[in-house]
């Protein structure tokens, strides 16, 4: 694979982890402020 | 969750499914470029993001600012929205400067050039990181006010961003939208453009709205505990008043 290819894949792959992190901690915070709610 | 957002969650996934494929799969290659190029489907859809989730901060601030010595409620759920729009702002914004190296490292060689674009992106980001670190450690209404002027003067550089190709000679390449006639690129490639631009946006509305919820819990459980201890202070203020009578 060249680096044309290699950074084509790290660039999607560095988006959807980004992402996923992301709502990671989101749903996390979201189900510790639905038990606060119960 | 609630039956909307998992039916939103379901359409997003497949929208986002069908951009990868179209991205990856459909579009010609560049002819230049080659398929480092794809790396723009994703690229140009987080800049789109970062825009709309910073220029609604922009609005929720300035409501907020509005209303909150009139209606608490309101002022309240704006500003919870304005940190929910803030925080996904910047995971798009990160993404764009991150996918952006990738490819300049590919194409121009190097992972970074400090010229006007990416400079002024930087700013941005650094910027909305410091609003959050303001809305982290600060607390009460004072915190709130202040973050809500810091969020107009943090916009204020997004056009300086967007025209930082205009203005200024640029390694950057033209923009997409908006740029001089032939600038862009190719109408063909457009929907790879199209569908991870609906997909992305759609995904941040989604992961907005369950971040919505917990920040204005919170806020709203912050306020309430500040208004109980501000009633148990007069409580044992009126006591003291009665026995040292």
């Amino acid at each position: 694979m060249d680096m044309g290819h290699r950074h084509l894949v790290a660039a999607y792959a560095v988006t959807i982890v980004i992402h996923l992190v992301y709502v990671t901690y989101v749903a996390i915070k979201f189900r510790a402020a639905k038990k606060l709610a119960r | 969750m609630k039956l909307w957002r998992v039916l939103w969650l379901l359409v997003t996934l497949g929208v986002l499914a069908q951009g990868f494929r179209v991205a990856l799969f459909v579009v010609p290659t560049d002819a230049a470029q080659g398929d480092v190029q794809r790396i723009f489907y994703y690229h140009i859809p987080s800049w789109v993001g970062m825009g709309l989730f910073f220029a609604i901060n922009l609005a929720c601030s300035l409501l907020y600012l509005a209303v909150r010595n009139r209606n608490q409620t309101l002022a309240l759920k704006a500003d919870a929205l304005a940190v929910t729009s803030a925080e996904v702002g910047v995971v798009f914004c990160l993404i764009g400067l991150v996918t952006g190296s990738l490819w300049g490292r590919a194409v121009w060689g190097i992972w970074w050039t400090w010229d006007a674009r990416l400079t002024s992106t930087l700013v941005l980001w650094l910027i909305y990181v410091a609003y959050l670190l303001l809305r982290r450690f600060g607390a009460g209404p004072q915190m709130r006010t202040l973050a809500a002027v810091m969020a107009i003067f943090a916009y204020l550089d997004v056009p300086l961003v967007y025209m930082s190709t205009r203005w200024w000679r640029t390694q950057h390449p033209a923009p997409v939208f908006g740029g001089a006639p032939g600038s862009g690129i190719d109408p063909s490639m457009m929907p790879a453009v199209w569908w991870n631009m609906a997909g992305w946006v759609m995904w941040g509305i989604f992961v907005a709205s369950l971040r919505y919820v917990s920040e204005y819990r919170a806020q709203k459980a912050e306020q309430d505990e500040g208004l109980r201890l501000l009633d148990a202070e007069h409580e044992i203020a009126g006591v003291a008043g009665t026995v040292g009578r």
